[in-house]
């Protein structure tokens, strides 16, 4: 009886070792800073939180039609030089424009561009039943080639955008509400939004259930009347859409916007997603799964980087992450068969 | 007989999982160069009571002797050490090598003074294995390129190889032809006469009496009887499996053949044999497809779904031609398909019940642009209780219910769908007893609500037992049509070899 | 029937059954792993991110490295997190300091009130005498 409580016990430590971990490492932080815990600390952890949420919503999708997604920094970074070189107050990437474009004009040309790279992969993993890595990893490049030409128009000649218009800012970076004296910035409430969006998507349509239905089994779904190939054609468009709606906040964010803009971010929301009970198993995962590996994820980036761990490491940490998240995800999967 | 002839002996084993007793005091004795058949319904704990022996799952109580000696195994490998193999239901071989690679995995024979793998070596002693066994396959043929049966052939040699007393059989015949089900018959029976101790566990009554020399039944995970097989019946067996008489194992037939109502003309496959097929199957009438593994069977329902590719051939619905270019044009035209392969084509293992039940039918749950819950949870819980499908609730994960429950779940979905022609593809494999009669029945039913249902099934005494007419398909023709109630299994039989 | 005939048969058969859309089950495998294995992996993967953490707390501090820009050098430091940077003014023949920029073309300026969050480099700047 006594060897069963502690194979128990062993059971529930390792499938929570990623939470245990973070707790862990919460309590370090906080007692070696307490500032960590402190009001600013955390609004700046919601804040980076809300401005990933787009994107890892997005590439949720992807993870749960048992796929994945590695073109989405770039998308992200080439939507954030878009935005950035039409709503600014500097004309360095078209030389004869007199005036900024208007913002809704602006958001509705990166949900194009952003939604036609995602149609292009999902058209190639649909049509062609290529696996998404290959058609991700493929596109990935050509839209960083893009993003690159894109950077030489004009007099810019591949410098950093910036200047960008006080209307735009304020519209993202905005106060929202403030606490004491820590703002809330506005993008947050646009990632409330984009969360009740994704929500009713997923969990209200039926496009939400086909997508669960292809990532479970597609030849099941194909027998059962799903429409597998246009599924998968949405599911990769919505996402692109999503990466471009990021890339649109980030540039607000950052306050400039250059070819390394998104780099890297794809690695974030796929960690984030895999921490989150998205599994690359497919066919599971919920909307505020996602949410809580996003927020998991930025509070231990927050976390190391109070204490000031060395940016270089930070990537081995976010590597082995990903690895110890994908082992327990199998795990659990494992043990129920 | 003498304590000393027993070769295995299981004893007490209990075995528990949260919140189910899944082996409950069992005991097992196989005796040498005896088949013992093990029998029980699906969740009886045949398989648990195996995957204990094999180290799969660690035992909670009981002991295990091997040839007197109390042996504890870890894992599959260890006991394949100590000569207790198993012969799977499904092979876990490696499918790109060839038949020795297969046989010798993880312990080639090395050259003489090198450490290098001898092909040679290994070719004579996977030769001297065949021949013993009276196998014949050639040990450099790669493994897919060769059908199942010989694959287990060589599982079996593999077992031999590595001169094992006891090999459990786990539904040994389930994809075999009659022929082959003779060959694997003849190597048993030579195991027992070299004084092996066979453990069969099968699903098939016929088979268990013909080989097996005694049988114990386990029902819910408990020892019920060990008896002799030559003093037992099917019908005692049965009873003791499903713990209550089943006097008639198919449902009385009342359903009345009407008008004709899908017409079939000229139907040829693309990229399968499938040619020229034409029949009419009309309204209330349940029409069985036999035929041989690979004769068409399967390629004809998938065909006619709009899941496989056709060259030519029309159908017409009530007289009126249809396309159903695709699966969702044919759900739309009143089609419905269960297909063969439940885990790989069927189910939906990580969703629900709710969610396993709804696909096919999602838009007659829409409130507008959106789903409406309770529609769903009404739809779902309609079929729980139309077809008595054992689960916890809806919102239990279609992979942890049983084969039979899982079957319903699908049977579910496609009824949702309020389909008038149904096309069932094998719909009670690997269900036991008592979900099998219960599927009968809603053939049945179908049937006398006016829908036409097709059924194949590569058991004809199911067929004979429940349809009406019974369609033979031979080398991708249509090679007759009989009455069920007229025809005999080997007028069935010779139909089958018509074409090939 | 032979028995030959129906071998045959199945021989015939069999390439074609692989064509059909419905035999991609083989691609459905189980996952060839055990717990146990799995365990040892995960426990392994754990420690190394111990290890990864560890050298990460002992080499804390973010290193903000300085490009004078033609003046006299000025030497990289390692600050923690929330520090602000204090720099002794380096000097240049015909100019005067002007402080120090992001970016070399120096179109802002950096705020030394700024605490610091993370490693970067800084460019001094300098305007003509």
């Amino acid at each position: 009886m006594k060897k069963f409580d502690r194979k128990k016990i062993l059971d529930l430590l390792l499938n929570n070792a990623m939470y245990i971990i973070i707790a862990l490492l919460v309590i370090y932080v906080s007692i070696k800073r307490p500032k960590f815990l402190g009001l600013a600390s955390i609004v700046n952890i919601v804040s980076l939180t809300a401005s990933k949420l787009p994107m890892a919503l997005g590439i949720a999708g992807c993870i749960v039609l048992a796929g994945t997604d590695i073109s989405a920094g770039k998308i992200v970074g080439l939507s954030a030089c878009i935005t950035a070189s039409l709503l600014t107050t500097v004309y360095k990437i078209f030389p004869s424009m007199t005036a900024p474009l208007p913002i809704p004009v602006v958001l509705l040309i990166i949900l194009c561009v952003g939604g036609l790279i995602g149609l292009i992969n999902g058209f190639c993993v649909a049509q062609f039943d290529l696996h998404p890595y290959i058609v991700t990893l493929s596109t990935q490049l050509i839209v960083y080639g893009l993003i690159l030409m894109y950077m030489m128009l004009g007099t810019n000649n591949g410098m950093a955008l910036s200047g960008m218009t006080d209307s735009y800012k304020k519209l993202v970076t905005g106060s929202l509400f403030k606490i004491g004296t820590v703002s809330v910035p506005m993008y947050v409430l646009y990632a409330l939004c984009f969360v009740v969006i994704m929500w009713v998507v997923w969990n209200k349509t039926t496009f939400g259930k086909n997508m669960f239905a292809v990532g479970s089994n597609k030849v099941a779904a194909e027998v059962s009347g799903v429409n597998v190939k246009k599924t998968i054609m949405m599911v990769f468009t919505l996402a692109g859409m999503m990466y471009a709606i990021t890339g649109f906040i980030d540039a607000a964010r950052v306050g400039s916007a250059n070819a390394t803009t998104g780099l890297n971010y794809e690695s974030d929301a796929i960690s984030a997603c895999v921490i989150g009970g998205v599994s690359f198993v497919g066919g599971t995962g919920k909307i505020s799964g996602v949410i809580i590996g996003v927020l998991l994820l930025q509070v231990i980036f927050a976390g190391l980087n109070f204490l000031s761990v060395n940016a270089n490491l930070i990537y081995i940490v976010k590597g082995l992450i990903i690895l110890i998240a994908c082992a327990i995800d199998m795990r659990k999967y494992l043990t129920k068969k | 007989m003498s304590e000393s002839n027993v070769l295995l002996k299981m004893e007490h084993i209990s075995k528990s999982f949260p919140g189910v007793k899944a082996l409950d005091d069992v005991s097992l004795n196989v005796k040498a160069g005896t088949v013992h058949a093990l029998m029980g319904e699906n969740g009886a704990g045949k398989s648990t009571l195996m995957k204990c022996l094999f180290g799969v799952y660690h035992k909670d109580e009981g002991q295990i002797y091997l040839n007197g000696e109390e042996v504890d195994f870890k894992d599959s490998k260890e006991a394949l050490e100590h000569g207790v193999a198993m012969v799977h239901q499904e092979l876990n071989q490696a499918l790109k090598r060839n038949v020795m690679d297969n046989m010798w995995l993880g312990r080639f024979p090395k050259m003489d003074n090198l450490p290098f793998v001898s092909e040679k070596k290994m070719y004579e002693k996977t030769m001297s294995v065949f021949k013993g066994l009276n196998i014949d396959v050639d040990p450099k043929k790669v493994m897919s390129e060769m059908p199942v049966s010989q694959r287990q052939m060589v599982e079996i040699a593999k077992a031999v190889s590595y001169n094992a007393k006891v090999i459990v059989f786990d539904e040994p015949t389930s994809s075999l032809t009659e022929v082959e089900v003779e060959h694997l018959f003849r190597i048993i029976n030579d195991l027992r006469n070299r004084g092996c101790g066979i453990i069969y566990i099968s699903h098939k009554m016929d088979e268990i009496l013909r080989i097996s020399d005694e049988i114990t039944i386990m029902r819910d995970g408990k020892y019920i009887t060990t008896a002799d097989a030559k003093n037992i019946t099917m019908n005692e067996i049965i009873k003791l499996m499903v713990g209550r008489e089943i006097t008639n194992v198919y449902p009385p037939k009342d359903n009345v053949v009407g008008e004709p109502l899908l017409e079939v003309k000229g139907l040829t496959a693309e990229y399968s044999k499938l040619s020229d097929v034409t029949f009419t199957a009309r309204k209330g009438e349940v029409l069985g497809v036999a035929g041989l593994d690979g004769s068409g069977r399967t390629e004809l329902l998938e065909n006619i779904f709009g899941i496989a590719t056709r060259r030519s051939g029309e159908l017409f619905l009530n007289g009126k031609p249809i396309k159903n270019a695709n699966s969702r044009d044919s759900i739309k035209n009143g089609f419905a398909m269960l297909t063969e392969e439940r885990r790989a084509t069927g189910i939906f293992g990580v969703r629900d019940i709710q969610a396993n039940s709804t696909i096919s039918s999602l838009k007659r749950y829409l409130n507008g642009p959106f789903l409406d819950d309770k529609k769903m949870a009404e739809a779902t819980q309609w079929g729980i209780d139309k077809l008595q499908t054992k689960t916890p609730s809806q919102k239990t994960q279609i992979r942890s219910l049983s084969g039979g429950n899982q079957q319903k779940v699908i049977l579910t979905r496609w009824l949702l769908t309020e389909p008038t022609v149904l096309l069932l593809d094998e719909p009670t494999r690997g269900i036991d007893v008592g979900a099998k009669y219960e599927i009968y029945e809603l053939i049945l039913d179908l049937a006398k609500q006016g829908k036409c249902v097709i059924v194949v099934s590569s058991e004809m005494p199911e067929l004979l037992g429940i349809c009406d007419r019974i369609l033979v398909m031979s080398g991708g023709r249509l090679a007759g049509e009989v009455d069920a109630r007229t025809t005999d299994q080997e007028e069935i039989m010779t139909l089958a070899a018509k074409y090939v | 029937m032979p028995d030959t005939e129906k071998e045959k048969l199945k021989e015939q058969t069999k390439g074609e059954m692989d064509v059909s859309p419905l035999s991609l089950h083989n691609i459905y495998k189980n996952i060839h792993i055990s717990v146990r294995t799995l365990d040892f992996i995960i426990v392994g993967l754990i420690a190394a991110l111990f290890v990864v953490l560890l050298i990460g707390f002992n080499n804390r501090g973010f290193v903000i490295e300085f490009d004078s820009q033609g003046g006299t050098p000025i030497p990289s430091q390692k600050l923690m997190y929330g520090d602000l940077i204090e720099i002794e003014e380096p000097s240049r023949e015909g100019y005067h300091f002007d402080g120090l920029s992001r970016h070399a073309s120096c179109e802002d300026r950096f705020d030394m009130q700024t605490p610091i969050d993370g490693s970067m480099k800084l460019y001094a700047c300098w305007i003509v005498e």
